[in-house]
């Protein structure tokens, strides 16, 4: 072997990607190998004949050399078929090449055995003996990712000044608590008060739920979760990446008086096709991924069905259950222009099957078509974007209201982004375009328009200007022009926005964020069709919303944030949040304005989920205030004192585990007329997960217990005239088995 | 960072909000407000009585009066620091009547107040026995009147009947405080200021009753000698007349509703159960059982007061059927059961004397529609003049109630209330337009419409609340009703303009100065400068907590 060593790096070669020899990215994997049934569950990676490869271009030996083969082939991530990038190839330990984008590699070698060695950040290298000479067939090498190791690194914020929450990776599908939905993931996340666990109806910075809107891709959607505590409408591993804006949100978005949330598609690779199905106890789901004919674009779908309802029937014929979704997108480019179509939707069906059955129905749909362009044009980036929506809702209103609502959408979007070296310039339109039909048997003629047939156009223009004085400041003053005109009421605001980022040093910054927002009046909850109504009577939301935070990466790898925030609103509430004799919700003071004032200050110290144990402190210490007339100021029915969350999630070989405790003191109620509060709640979720990984697939079982300390939520308190009120609670565990493969 | 709290130092901070109208009398969160009351007889009612406490057998009564603008201000913590107190241990009569509207402290002639106490039996546990008292709010003097188990007063207020029922005895007290006991007493009934009642011969035999008298300045007499069953004894309001009625035993054993006119001391027995009266009091409508051929059935009867005589109706059971106001005409259903199940086929009989029935097709079912704030013993199928009916179609929410010309009861009928929404009642304006209580399940959150029963011509006034009274131009109103906070915002509506002013917000009860004034329907007990009085309790402890005065725009 020693003799081997002196073998000159010269001999050696490598070509990549340029290469003309080497087969397309979705030729290769056709002619696997033989041991992909038998030898698959190994956690070893493999070493496989990968068919026909052409050998790579070998420079001509400048002097009588020893005789050389090549070694070729292709490194791919074992289970997902994914190609291994910057693997770096050692031949006799004298490195002799790095993988290409596609995950080939070609090299030469003398006769004779030789070790060949691959290595790639995160995988475990592979070793094994080849004899170039002997066998010059390609090779298909599977590299097993590293257990427990960093798999990935945060990504770099888009706008660094504006104070976000980013979640990647597993903190999407992982956290406990979330049953694997990364829109749930925000209920641990500072600033974020659950209304009524385990339902996902979330308090931001003390505005009402329906404050704070969802985004996929810049389209807002209009129902974020399926009913009876299901999942979010949008499939897990849709997601990219998510961010979470609990105030001070970027000038792009808007009509929302709190925060948001924007969720990215995952761009579908380009390499080959991938998918990856979902069971689990009460739905089961898929997505396939691929390249377009051609090799043009790219797409992915995927698809989700509830078959709760089956299983409900089969323990009780009382109540009919049903939901589904579906998300597609397409990528593909027209020499510059680059086009994506999005389209997404979602269903739910409730109904109980006793007498006068049809008139208690509940149905919820809505769909989402959009079609975005991206052309590069005057240095910067221009894109335009038109999408459709229809919605559909069918609802009894507690038995009082038969209400049928269907509308039709258009959401026009148009943007302009440059990037110059010391400003990042940001200019757009952005419009909803909407039509209102309603069909009831009720013919009062007081009721909010929500019941009525209506339009509404909705039309905003912003400006941002993202400025970098130097290499530690970014200031980006925005600006936002909103117009509404619903049931030909029509307001407007012009809501400034400012937002800085100053890094003090390498590993502290302070961050601040404020501005005004507006929105239409709004229920508390998000329902399709449930929108654009009441500017008459209610007239605008608005806030004005401000946050100063400081950060710091000094201890352990962590980072910690403390951020106070203070938001001034004019919110529509629920007049009587206790429902407590009988639902009126299209009476027109079913919701009332009100001033509200919101302050409070927010901690989350963070592991990145790269390290091997990972997770997040979150801690939110706020009062909610109402004016609530009368001479009345007091806190708002979300208001609770304290909010706390430690999320952990911890890599262990094949294996992972999580936790996640929570404690939230109790927000206030009514009590016979008057106001006392909730007790504190507690809880401990957990989740473990075992990872088998296949040479061309792989697959996770998880296993999480929601509320696995089998704690009791007080949800109000009766008053029995004598002694203290009587509390009535549930005890609520979410137990959730499942299995995701994917390839 | 500066620019950021220039920002919020501009945005202010949070309005609470301002004080209701008028002036408040009582602060505090555990007052009850019971009713207007005069200090000395023919005084206008200017003083409230209050009650405070947290149980209706251990409220305190207050009496509380105009503190003057000083104390509008005030933020005492309880009814006591601004009130004169009366009585402790006084049992409220709000907790069992106000649901008829009537949550009035007694009053005698002279207007002192007739208040019980209740007297525990052990600490903390009460039966039903009190100690009665009478205030004199002029001279501030009380007086013990002895221990009771129910009281009632004549309609003069001057004669006072009290019963205890510890001992058996009774004590008719004259306003001049004279006193004659009876004992054995059963029942009893003021026919003006005439006491009746059922007296035992022997306690232990409920069948041997006599019926008594005892008149003013009178002595108790026996006018009607038994056997009289005294379960069931009260008064009949026939055209002028008032009736006595009671039951009797026949015979062979079986009770008897018998009918004693109080001017003839005549009993007649009657063959069957009293359903209804004639405007003119001659006919009485009866229930008469049977049993033929061991199947019972139930047949309506018209009884001819002045000859005795009976006449079949065509109707069995069920349904409506009410006399026409102003008129000798008994309407009936003619649909099968209540006539309430969707059909295009509705049928009334209208009973003449003499003529008979007559069949009428109409467009909906006859329907008992009752009238605020006086629900019982009027009629509820007609309007307070019988020129106009109702009848129901049912619907989402409860069904729509109809109004028709009773002149042409087949002529076209309008809805009162739009379709998806419940009435339960309405008011009648002076000038016969209704005023209609429409809502979608919660009785205190209606939508209030001003309905022509000519033309059908509805206009919506307000919504989610009720009428607390009205007067001849104008309501008065919580709106925006709050069933958590059992609260709305007090409201004067105007029924011509239509204008809406708020009064008061968080407003539990209110009462205006004659609300109990019923004896003249078309007197306006909403002028300008009529004395409100409303309870504000927020669901948050509020700074204008308490009782609030204010005399109407």
């Amino acid at each position: 072997m020693s003799a081997l060593g002196l073998v000159p790096s010269l001999f050696l070669s490598v070509s990549l990607a340029t290469s003309p020899n080497l087969p397309d990215a979705a030729a290769p994997d056709g002619g696997v190998s033989s041991g992909d049934a038998g030898a698959d569950a190994s956690d070893g990676g493999a070493v496989d004949a990968a068919g026909p490869i052409a050998p790579p271009a070998v420079p001509p030996p400048t002097e009588v050399p020893p005789r050389l083969a090549p070694i070729v082939g292709r490194v791919l991530e074992k289970g997902t078929r994914r190609p291994v990038i910057g693997a770096v190839l050692a031949i006799d330990l004298i490195t002799a090449g790095e993988t290409d984008d596609r995950g080939r590699f070609a090299a030469a070698a003398p006769c004779g055995p030789r070790h060949v060695v691959v290595q790639a950040p995160g995988f475990e290298p592979l070793g094994f003996e080849r004899d170039p000479c002997a066998d010059p067939s390609p090779l298909l090498l599977r590299l097993v990712r590293r257990p427990g190791g960093r798999v990935f690194e945060s990504v770099v914020r888009a706008q660094p000044s504006l104070p976000s929450i980013k979640l990647a990776g597993p903190e999407l599908t992982k956290t406990p608590g979330s049953l694997g939905d990364p829109f749930r993931t925000i209920e641990s996340l500072p600033g974020v008060s659950v209304v009524a666990w385990p339902a996902p109806i979330y308090a931001v910075r003390g505005a009402n739920p329906g404050n704070t809107g969802f985004f996929l891709d810049d389209l807002s959607i209009p129902s974020l979760f399926h009913l009876a505590l299901g999942p979010a409408v949008v499939h897990p591993y849709f997601i990219d990446s998510l961010d979470f804006y609990p105030g001070g949100y970027p000038a792009r978005y808007g009509r929302y008086v709190s925060g948001i949330v924007t969720a990215e598609t995952r761009e579908p690779p380009a390499d080959m096709v991938h998918g990856s199905v979902d069971i689990r106890l009460f739905d089961a789901g898929a997505l396939v991924s691929g390249p377009l004919p051609g090799g043009q674009g790219t797409v992915v779908a995927a698809a989700r069905y509830s078959y709760t309802g089956t299983v409900i029937s089969l323990l009780s014929n009382a109540v009919q259950l049903s939901y589904w979704d579906y998300q597609l997108r397409a990528d593909r480019s027209f020499g510059p222009v680059h086009l994506t179509l999005l389209a997404f939707g979602s269903s739910d069906f409730l109904s109980s099957t006793g007498s006068n059955a049809a008139a208690n129905e509940l149905e919820l749909r809505f769909h989402r078509v959009g079609l975005r362009a991206s052309l590069p044009i005057g240095g910067g980036l221009l894109s335009a974007g038109l999408a459709v929506g229809a919605d559909h809702t069918r609802s009894p209103l507690a038995n009082a209201y038969p209400l049928t609502v269907e509308d039709t959408s258009l959401f026009p979007r148009l943007s302009f982004r440059r990037r110059l070296p010391h400003v990042d310039l940001q200019l757009g339109l952005d419009g909803e375009l909407q039509h209102f039909d309603a069909l009831t048997t009720i013919e009062r003629p007081m009721v909010l328009d929500l019941a009525r047939a209506r339009d509404a156009r909705l039309l905003a223009a912003y400006a941002s200007l993202a400025v970098r004085p130097g290499q530690r400041l970014v200031v980006t003053p925005e600006l936002r022009l909103d117009t509404y005109e619903v049931s030909g009421v029509e307001k407007a605001d012009l809501g400034p926005r400012l937002s800085a980022r100053l890094e003090v040093d390498d590993k502290t910054w302070l961050v601040a964020a404020g501005g005004r927002f507006t929105q239409t009046p709004s229920l508390p909850l998000q329902i399709p069709g449930a929108e654009s109504f009441g500017l008459a009577l209610y007239g605008l939301q608005s806030s004005w919303q401000g946050s100063l935070g400081v950060g710091t990466k000094r201890c352990l790898g962590l980072e910690a944030n403390l951020t106070g925030y203070l938001q001034r609103y004019v919110l529509t509430d629920i007049r009587d949040p206790t429902f407590s004799t009988s639902i009126d919700p299209l009476a027109d003071d079913f919701l009332v304005r009100r001033d509200a004032l919101s302050y409070g200050f927010e901690v989350l110290v963070r592991r990145p989920p790269s390290e091997r144990l990972y997770g997040w402190l979150s801690y939110t210490l706020s009062w909610n205030l109402r004016a609530f007339g009368g001479g009345v100021i007091g806190p708002s029915d979300w208001d609770q004192r304290h909010v706390l969350n430690l999320v952990l999630g911890y890599r262990l070989g094949r294996y992972s585990f999580g936790g996640r405790a929570h404690y939230n003191t109790g927000r206030p109620v009514l009590v016979a007329g008057d106001f006392q509060r909730l007790p504190s709640f507690f809880q401990i979720d957990l989740r473990a997960d075992r990872r088998f990984v296949f040479n061309r697939f792989s697959m996770e079982v998880y296993f999480e217990l929601v509320n696995a300390t089998l704690d009791r939520e007080v949800v109000s308190l009766q008053s029995t005239g004598i002694g203290p009120p009587v509390e009535n609670s549930y005890l609520i565990v979410l137990p959730s088995i499942g299995v995701h493969a994917e390839f | 960072m500066m620019a950021f709290v220039a920002l919020f130092a501009a945005t202010g901070c949070l309005d609470a909000g301002g004080p209701p109208s008028g002036q408040r009398w009582i602060s505090g969160r555990t007052v009850q407000l019971l009713q207007f009351v005069s200090v000395g007889a023919g005084a206008p009612p200017t003083s409230l009585l209050i009650s405070d406490g947290a149980t209706s057998e251990e409220s305190t009564l207050y009496l509380a009066s105009d503190p003057g603008r000083a104390s509008s201000s005030s933020n005492a913590p309880s009814a006591s620091a601004g009130a004169r107190l009366l009585l402790t241990g006084f049992s409220d009569p709000g907790a069992g009547l106000c649901a008829y509207g009537d949550c009035r402290v007694a009053e005698d002639s002279l207007g002192r107040l007739l208040v019980p106490q209740n007297v525990p039996q052990s600490p903390g546990v009460y039966l039903n026995i009190q100690e009665l008292y009478r205030f004199d709010l002029s001279t501030a003097a009380a007086v013990d009147l002895g221990q009771e188990n129910a009281f009632a007063t004549s309609p003069s207020g001057m004669r006072l009947f009290i019963y205890d029922e510890s001992t058996g005895s009774a004590q008719v007290r004259e306003v001049d405080d004279r006193t004659t006991s009876l004992d054995n007493i059963q029942g009893i009934a003021f026919v003006g200021e005439d006491l009746y009642y059922v007296q035992l011969a022997d306690p232990s035999d409920q069948t041997t009753g006599s019926l008594g008298r005892l008149t003013v300045d009178g002595t108790p007499e026996v006018v009607v000698n038994g056997p009289l069953y005294t379960s069931y004894f009260s008064t009949l309001a026939a055209g002028s007349e008032t009736l006595l009625v009671l039951n009797q035993f026949d015979p062979n054993g079986a009770y008897v509703t018998s009918l004693v006119d109080p001017a003839t001391l005549v009993l007649t027995p009657l063959p069957g159960d009293i359903g209804s009266v004639s405007p003119d009091g001659n006919w009485l409508v009866l229930g008469v059982s049977s049993d033929s051929n061991g199947t019972p059935s139930y047949q309506l009867e018209a009884f001819d007061r002045s000859t005795g005589a009976t006449q079949p109706l065509p109707m069995t059971s069920g349904g409506a059927n009410d006399w026409r106001p102003g008129h000798v005409e008994l309407w009936m259903s003619a649909d099968s059961g209540y006539g309430y199940a969707p059909s295009d086929n509705h049928q009334i009989q209208i009973w003449q004397p003499g003529s008979g029935a007559t069949l009428t097709q109409v467009a909906a079912a006859l329907a008992a529609y009752p009238r605020s704030p006086d629900y019982s013993n009027v009629s509820q199928t007609f309007t307070r003049d019988g020129q106009h009916w109702f009848s129901f179609v049912p619907g989402p929410n409860g069904g729509q109630i109809y109004v028709g010309r009773a002149d042409d009861p087949a002529a076209a009928t309008f809805p009162v209330n739009p379709l998806g929404t419940g009435s339960g009642s309405y008011w009648e304006l002076v000038d016969g337009r209704l005023l209609v209580e429409a809502s979608v399940g919660d009785y205190n959150r209606n939508d209030i419409y001003l309905v022509d029963p000519d033309t059908g011509q509805s206009r919506a006034l307000a919504t989610g609340g009720h009428v607390v009274t009205i007067g001849t131009t104008r309501a008065l109103a919580l709106l925006d009703w709050d069933a958590g906070a059992d609260s709305g915002e007090l409201t004067l509506i105007d029924f011509d303009s239509g204008a809406i002013t708020p009064l008061g917000q968080n407003v539990r009860t209110a009462i205006v100065q004659r609300q109990f004034d019923l004896g003249d329907p078309d007197a306006d007990l909403l002028p300008p400068g009529a004395e409100v009085a409303f309870l504000v309790h927020d669901s948050l402890a509020s700074p204008y907590d308490g009782v609030w005065v204010l005399a109407l725009p």
